[in-house]
């Protein structure tokens, strides 16, 4: 009653009877995972919080709390420039960070041995849930831009290179996912994923040049922020849209995602592939 | 209980003579009207079943039924005499491997998994035949999740072979992913979709085109009587609701091995009968099952052949009916017509000449008298014999021993029933294997 109009199963194995998956299969079950995100996301909209309210906050807070302290009271505007392209960076790792809480999740209901099961790429579910994460930080992005033009930011370049800013910090954000995704499939629980997450974040994100230039820093902590990927991001996105040099920030930049993506990558897909 | 005595039947035929690929038709799961008690309480213990092994059985009016059962296979291009099956077994421990023509769907040999010094699995061997429900039997941390997470590729085992549909697990896992279905406690679908958008992912996961993967859906929907749900997300279905969605999920590409880990726990009843008619649907569409079960009357509802598991190892494996009749003998039961009390009936049958009634007993609480049955002859004697001293009898029947009896019997856990000392010389070894 049921069978007669669908292709058998004998015939998908026979086509690929050596049981490789196909580009064009791969990106087929990448898009019905991305859709099963992004529906879920349409089911649970308080998940967008983040990505929806962390920039319209975060840009308020730094603006106006140390705006004045740092660049001197009334010049607020200065430091809108100054601030937004480095908030571009910590956006991009605030929303990365939730793609392990929410592999962890998806280990916790079961979904995950489901999809482990079907004949399916296994890296297709991460590069999915990557996918959507670049989607809602590419969202996060825009309300900060908004943000800051509403306050007072001007491109100084042109809109070229704030696009190159913002695809900058989405190329950086999604090698950061890699290690995060690494996280939620080694930590037991989705809180102990968020907690390591801050443990990580916190030092590199303050100790970097995306609040404040570092020259007033002492030696060591400068030593560190000079290394600091987000640092280099922060500055490459800033001469992006302020205008300066931008080759040296955005080649580092670019370097610490590749090594980055390279290293943790190959990595989480194999603890995917073996986590029991 | 009837219907499940025409299914098992059924495909106790021998398995060379099945087809391979069954007609779609059901097999009828009422009998004809009957004279035979079919209230489970019948005999005040639902938990035995009044089936006696196939060939031997005596009551005219069972013979009809499962007679009835086969012919209502008219799609069938060959039909088989019920019953055969069952005893054309040998008895022991490689009575499978040893007599089954059919092929297997599934073959373990030797499988071995540790975690840490826990033996999840501990040298296991079994094989289902193509077409077939096998149960495997066990209490929980009995290795049957790790077994069917060894052979749904999630987990590698540190040692022996799997096959499943002529796939290696180890070797080759893609093509294996592409014949399998799995439900199970964990193999979920995801809460916050609806029912339709999980049919559908998972369509399209397996490479169903758009239109296919949105019909297949909708079919594996009204199938599973989910139609009207089918919005809803997952995480505001029932119990039995969300369980019919993990059988659908499973079904969506047609596999020909179906795991089933577990299918009912945790459900009430009602809904536990729903999975199991479920089930009953996909075996009767040719799926081969490996069911793992801690409910003896779920395995015996469902499944053809038994391995009985524990701390890793096989401790028991065989035909349904085959394992409970090694383990304790049959008993014939017969409740008196009213005014007759069964202790008379008891002690009459104890003292006539009749070979093994000695044995005979008067359940008092149940109203009916126990007679263990040693050979076939005896069943019309006892018949005859109570009818010349004119008792009068209401309802007669046989039963095998509950699969609860055979578990503790052979796991040797709580030794309830008298046990045949054949197979317990069987499986000595694996049993102090077991009992460690």
């Amino acid at each position: 009653m049921s069978t007669a109009t669908i292709t058998p199963p004998a015939a998908v194995r026979g086509a690929r009877s050596e049981g490789r998956i196909g580009l064009r299969a791969n990106l087929r079950h990448i898009s019905a995972l991305v859709r099963r995100n992004a529906l879920q996301i349409k089911q649970d909209p308080e998940s967008m919080f983040d990505a929806l309210l962390m920039p319209i906050i975060f840009t308020l807070l730094f603006v106006y709390v140390f705006g004045g302290a740092i660049s001197g009271k009334g010049h607020q505007a200065a430091y809108v420039n100054y601030v937004v392209p480095g908030l571009m960076a910590m956006m991009g790792m605030n929303i990365a960070q939730a793609v392990g809480t929410g592999i962890n999740d998806d280990f916790k209901k079961g979904v995950m041995d489901r999809f482990r099961t079907m004949p399916i790429a296994r890296s297709s579910v991460l590069i999915a849930k990557i996918v959507v994460e670049i989607g809602r930080m590419l969202v996060a992005t825009a309300i900060l831009l908004g943000m800051g033009f509403a306050l007072g930011m001007t491109v100084h370049t042109d809109v070229l290179h704030l696009l190159a800013a913002v695809v900058l910090s989405l190329v950086f954000g999604a090698s950061l996912m890699w290690i995060f995704i690494l996280l939620g499939l080694t930590m037991k629980t989705a809180q102990s994923v968020q907690g390591v997450a801050m443990l990580v974040l916190m030092p590199l994100q303050f100790g970097s040049s995306i609040f404040a230039p570092t020259t007033t820093m002492p030696g060591w902590l400068q030593s560190f922020t000079d290394v600091n990927p987000l640092s280099n991001l922060a500055d490459a996105s800033r001469a992006l849209v302020n205008g300066g040099a931008v080759a040296h920030s955005v080649w580092m930049t670019l370097a610490w995602a590749i090594g980055i993506t390279a290293v943790t990558a190959p990595l989480a897909v194999m603890r995917f592939r073996k986590k029991a | 209980m009837a219907s499940t005595d025409t299914f098992t039947d059924i495909r106790g035929c021998p398995s060379g003579a099945r087809p391979l690929h069954r007609p779609r038709r059901r097999v009828p799961r009422e009998p004809p009207a009957s004279s035979f008690p079919t209230r489970s309480g019948d005999f005040g213990t639902g938990a035995r079943t009044r089936t006696g092994t196939g060939a031997r059985l005596r009551n005219p009016a069972e013979r009809a039924r499962r007679q009835w059962a086969v012919s209502g296979w008219a799609g069938l291009s060959v039909v088989c005499r019920p019953g055969v099956g069952g005893m054309a077994q040998s008895r022991g421990m490689t009575s499978i491997k040893a007599t089954s023509g059919g092929e297997s769907a599934v073959r373990v040999r030797g499988l071995v998994k540790h975690y840490g010094s826990t033996k999840a699995l501990d040298g296991v061997d079994l094989d289902v035949r193509q077409g077939t429900v096998l149960g495997v039997l066990g209490p929980n941390g009995a290795g049957k999740t790790t077994l069917v997470r060894v052979l749904s590729t999630l987990v590698q085992p540190d040692a022996g072979t799997a096959m499943v549909a002529g796939y290696d697990v180890l070797t080759q896992p893609r093509q294996l992913r592409r014949v399998i279905g799995l439900t199970g406690q964990y193999a979920s679908v995801d809460e916050k979709l609806s029912g339709r958008e999980n049919l559908y992912m998972i369509g399209r996961l397996l490479d169903l085109s758009r239109k296919d993967a949105r019909r297949r859906a909708e079919e594996m929907l009204e199938r599973f009587s989910l139609t009207e749900a089918a919005k809803r997300p997952a995480a505001q279905y029932s119990g039995g609701m969300r369980r019919r969605l993990d059988l659908a999920a499973s079904m969506v590409g047609h596999p020909a091995v179906l795991y089933l880990d577990e299918p009912t726990t945790g459900l009430d009843p009602r809904t536990r009968n729903e999975v199991w008619r479920e089930v009953r649907r996909m075996v009767g569409d040719g799926s081969t099952v490996l069911l793992t079960t801690q409910y003896m009357e779920e395995a015996e509802q469902l499944a053809d052949e038994l391995t009985v598991v524990d701390r890793g190892r096989v401790i028991a494996e065989g035909r349904v009916d085959e394992l409970k009749a090694r383990i304790g003998g049959r008993t014939l039961r017969i409740r008196p017509t009213d005014g007759h009390r069964p202790a008379e009936m008891a002690e009459a049958l104890a003292a006539s000449p009749v070979t093994g009634v000695g044995g005979a007993t008067a359940d008092v609480e149940d109203g009916t008298v126990t007679v263990p049955i040693v050979d076939d002859d005896q069943l019309t004697a006892v018949v005859r014999l109570l009818a010349e001293r004119g008792f009068g009898i209401a309802e007669i029947g046989t039963s095998l021993p509950s699969l609860d009896e055979v578990f503790l019997a052979v796991t040797g856990q709580k030794a309830s029933v008298p046990q045949d000392p054949r197979p317990a010389a069987d499986n000595s070894d694996d049993l102090e294997g077991a009992a460690v």
